[in-house]
């Protein structure tokens, strides 16, 4: 599904994608789709790119906050595909 | 991981700390615009009751007038002028409940302060109050409302944004926690890294040190022993580096060593480790490799080592003495590899440089070494050694200026051995003081031996470099010359250049010694060890010893005849004696004579002799001169 060469960053385990995926979903639809809520436009953008960014990283389980601080949240099998 | 989380720990804490303080802030200012909304509104209100009370006149009975309105009268005060231009309850106060009277005294002060409108607290809450002037008669209406129910509780508008806010806040502040912990773990990895590299590298070269070179030895064993193939160690010395080292400078040998390193590492491969052991010994481990391989690596450093190196402007060339052990055949552990590849250098050394791969033979550790070792101390302690003499010829006179002693071991099985070899295994096995004792004894009882037959000869005893160490030698020689009576003067020590150089302050010291008692110091093999006239000046010796390599060859190789030449007129500026060594032909006699010398000492004289045949060769030599005198 994903190009084999991200496999080697990847770096976010199953769990913590899934989490990422519903708090991805949540902050898009406060970010982007129900604006009234929290009604103050910067906070909105900034939560919508947060769900975004989050998305991504969900999509793709390459965090780059991760690797910066050496974080790995694949599990043992999965860190090493071997 | 434990900065990771105290970093997570105090980031969140702060965003929160700071989410807290902008919070209620910024509910605090939600509170007050709204109250000053309401207060407003309240105002205009009131405002619009006073004109209404003005224009009706009802100020006297305004509490029927507020009834009438429906307005609730407890909700509502009246204040009236006290005559002094303030103002003061229009009604009297004792007659109230408390809780108007409450009212009262709170908004009082604020009106008589000149404010017309806000909130108050009350016991029961607070207020929002307003207030107006009522026509021209100096009355005020004040009226005091709760404050409407969103006030209380702005969080229905505020709170979605405080959480929201606090969301990407804290989310920043996780991934600032992560960030920084992130590279701060990595700047320790690299210090802890540039540590660990400092503990097993050189300094100065860079290279692997000892530690790192047996470790990798220690895997290369064990690679060797699981793929059964070889594994080679050479160790490389430098062959003179210390020479080089005390004529040019520390600062001149350590550019030697970094670039003799840089040119090791150019020509290996990366697999190979090449290891400083420290000083002038290079270490080269290559994993894979049998003898032949390892004979031809050492062929190809030595090709490489062979270009001179340009120090200091200056070109400096240098010959490695290779060592080579092999795994299995040679060592099968760190230990013996690396005592065997020694050994091999050593021999290689001896040799005058190349390389030497491992031999049982050559191994002073060896049995047969071992037995050698044991065999000499017994021979010592028989006193199974005995001493050769070998004449010194005065050139003028033509007489025996004296004799040099020399050691002779006779091994039982072995026969002769080399002096070079038995006076090596006696300084490696520490067996040097006691032979050095012996030789001297030995050479007191000679000397006694010729005064009994009337004619005494000076003895020359030559010193080991390690005797210098030993500082009862010159108690032990000062109780020899009592216990024979012997004068000083008749004894006379020698000691090469080379050892005076390896610790010249400590020979001085033993020298001054020798000279105090009246002893005739020399120094042997001179030109060989490159010591400097000005470091011989301040040395008690009266004689050199020019080596033989430069006597034997003066008559066909100009270079020796002029390095000949000048040793005689500087010595002879200092006030020293030369004694020319390696006397082997009549040109050379005449030659040496030519130039001055003093006295010679060669093959040409005499080789070293037993002191029965000595004693004849002196007859003859007597009768021989004799005759050429008459």
């Amino acid at each position: 599904m994903i190009d084999p060469t991200i496999r080697k960053y990847r770096n976010a385990g199953k769990l913590d994608r899934l989490l990422r995926t519903i708090i991805g979903i949540v902050f898009i639809y406060f970010g982007f789709i129900n604006t009234a809520l929290i009604g103050q436009l910067v906070l909105t953008v900034l939560i919508g790119i947060f769900g975004i960014i989050n998305l991504v990283v969900a999509v793709t389980g390459v965090c780059p906050v991760y690797a910066m601080a050496g974080i790995n949240t694949c599990g043992a099998r999965a860190a090493h595909p071997r | 991981m434990q900065l990771r989380g105290r970093l997570l720990v105090s980031f969140v804490a702060f965003a929160l700390f700071t989410l807290l303080i902008f919070g209620t802030t910024a509910y605090q200012i939600a509170i007050d615009s709204a109250l000053k909304r309401e207060a407003d509104a309240q105002q205009q209100f009131v405002t619009h009751l006073a004109h209404m009370m003005a224009a009706q006149k009802a100020t006297a009975r305004w509490r029927q007038w507020l009834r009438a309105n429906n307005l609730p009268e407890n909700d509502y005060l009246l204040l009236g002028t006290d005559g002094k231009g303030g103002f003061e309850p229009a009604t009297s106060l004792s007659t109230e409940t408390p809780d108007v009277r409450e009212k009262y005294s709170r908004v009082l002060p604020l009106i008589r302060a000149g404010e017309d409108s806000g909130a108050v607290e009350l016991k029961n809450g607070s207020l929002i109050w307003a207030a107006a002037r009522v026509g021209t008669e100096g009355y005020y209406l004040a009226a005091l409302h709760p404050p409407p129910k969103e006030l209380i509780s702005p969080f229905k508008t505020l709170g979605t944004r405080l959480v929201a806010a606090g969301v990407v806040v804290v989310w920043v502040a996780v991934w600032g926690a992560l960030i920084v912990a992130g590279l701060f773990v990595k700047r320790q990895d690299k210090y802890n890294a540039d540590l660990i590299h400092q503990a097993l590298h050189d300094e100065l070269t860079g290279l692997p040190k000892r530690n790192l070179l047996y470790d990798r030895l220690q895997q290369a064993i064990h690679q060797a022993q699981r793929g059964r193939h070889h594994a080679a160690l050479l160790i490389m010395d430098l062959d003179r580096f210390k020479e080089i080292n005390d004529t040019l400078g520390h600062q001149s040998g350590d550019e030697l060593l970094k670039q003799v390193g840089s040119r090791l590492q150019h020509a290996l491969r990366k697999s190979d480790t090449v290891a400083r052991l420290g000083g002038d010994e290079f270490a080269i481990l290559v994993p894979t490799c049998h003898v032949e391989q390892a004979v031809q690596l050492a062929n190809k450093v030595a090709l490489i080592m062979d270009p001179p190196y340009p120090i200091n402007g200056m070109e400096v060339s240098i010959q490695p003495s290779i060592g080579i052990a092999v795994y299995p055949q040679h060592g099968e552990d760190v230990d013996s590899l690396m005592r065997h590849a020694d050994v091999a250098m050593y021999q290689a050394k001896q040799q005058g440089g190349g390389w030497m791969v491992y031999t049982t033979e050559s191994d002073p550790h060896s049995l047969q070494r071992l037995a050698l070792i044991q065999d000499l101390r017994l021979a010592i302690e028989n006193e199974n050694l005995t001493l050769y003499y070998q004449p010194e010829l005065d050139l003028v006179t033509g007489n025996v200026a004296g004799v040099e002693a020399l050691a002779r071991w006779n091994h039982p099985q072995r026969g002769l051995v080399p002096p070079d070899e038995f006076i090596a295994i006696a300084e490696r096995s520490g067996q040097i003081k006691t032979l050095t004792a012996l030789v001297l004894r030995q050479a007191f009882q000679q000397y006694h031996a010729w005064r009994r037959l009337g004619a005494p000869l000076r003895i020359s005893v030559n010193l080991s470099a390690r005797n210098l160490h030993d500082t009862e030698l010159p108690a032990y020689i000062g109780q020899l010359l009592a216990a024979w009576n012997v004068p000083a003067a008749d004894i006379r020590l020698e000691i090469t250049e080379s050892a005076m150089l390896a610790d010249p302050a400590k020979a001085k010291r033993i020298l001054m010694e020798f000279d105090a008692m009246g002893l005739g110091l020399a120094i042997d093999d001179f030109g060989t060890g490159y010591s400097s006239l000005a470091y011989l000046k301040q040395l008690p010796v009266s004689t050199i010893k020019i080596d033989k390599s430069f006597v034997m060859n003066m008559t066909h190789d100009a270079d020796d005849a002029s390095i000949v030449h000048a040793t005689i007129d500087l010595a002879h500026n200092l006030g020293l004696k030369v004694v020319a060594e390696g006397v082997e032909t009549a040109e050379t006699w005449s030659a040496l004579k030519k130039l001055g010398c003093d006295h010679l000492q060669g093959y040409f004289i005499s080789r070293p002799v037993p002191a029965d045949e000595l004693a004849r060769w002196l007859a003859r030599h007597d009768s021989e001169t004799g005759a050429a005198a008459s």
